[in-house]
């Protein structure tokens, strides 16, 4: 009985796009935040 | 359970983000006692006008408080008494509110005093007036017809 190993998945495009998402929450967490702490 | 690579790098990032958002938060909350506006004390609102201080509403100077003036509101249908306000720059001030009949708002825009004044509950946000300015106080919460002509004005004056 031989299993063949499966061949990982090339996910480097998904990681790119996850990694947009988010820097795109991260910068826009830290906008919204600085505008807290910069109002009375 | 096999994990990608990638995917974990993708659920340190999440996780990570997560423990700093409520770090802060926490942090604001314990250290620095932030809390919502609404705090735990009422009023009758049959007898908004009758009660200290909705009684006077306006702007009091105060001596031996953390705060130099207090500042009261009374919201109703669909105006705040007062129309105006002014307060020395570089104050700090106790806004009190409270609404005679139903819920209302009170956002001073541009700014994050930004309460709901409920019928019975008296809302409170201490903050100091750290920019000269006007700032209009609006109603952010719908009350009926004359919503959108509910204002006030907040002036920080040098």
């Amino acid at each position: 009985m031989s299993k063949k190993r499966e061949k990982e998945p090339d996910l480097k495009g998904t990681l790119y796009s996850v990694g947009v998402l988010g820097a795109f929450i991260i910068i826009t967490w830290f906008m919204a935040f600085y505008l807290f702490i910069d109002r009375f | 359970m096999h994990i990608h690579k990638y995917e974990k790098w993708w659920l340190t990032f999440g996780i990570s983000s997560l423990v700093l958002f409520l770090v802060v938060v926490g942090f604001s909350a314990f250290h620095y006692g932030s809390h919502p506006p609404s705090a735990k004390v009422y009023v009758d609102p049959e007898r908004v006008d009758e009660i200290a201080p909705f009684n006077n509403p306006g702007v009091h100077k105060v001596e031996g408080k953390d705060w130099d003036y207090e500042v009261v509101f009374v919201a109703s249908a669909f105006y705040y008494n007062p129309p105006e306000i002014e307060v020395p720059l570089g104050s700090t001030v106790k806004f009190i509110a409270t609404t005679k009949d139903v819920v209302h708002g009170f956002q001073a825009a541009g700014t994050n005093i930004n309460m709901i004044l409920e019928p019975g509950y008296v809302s409170e946000y201490i903050t100091t007036v750290d920019k000269a300015g006007e700032y209009l106080i609006l109603c952010n919460e719908y009350c009926g017809v004359g919503h959108s002509s509910m204002t006030s004005m907040l002036k920080v004056v040098e």
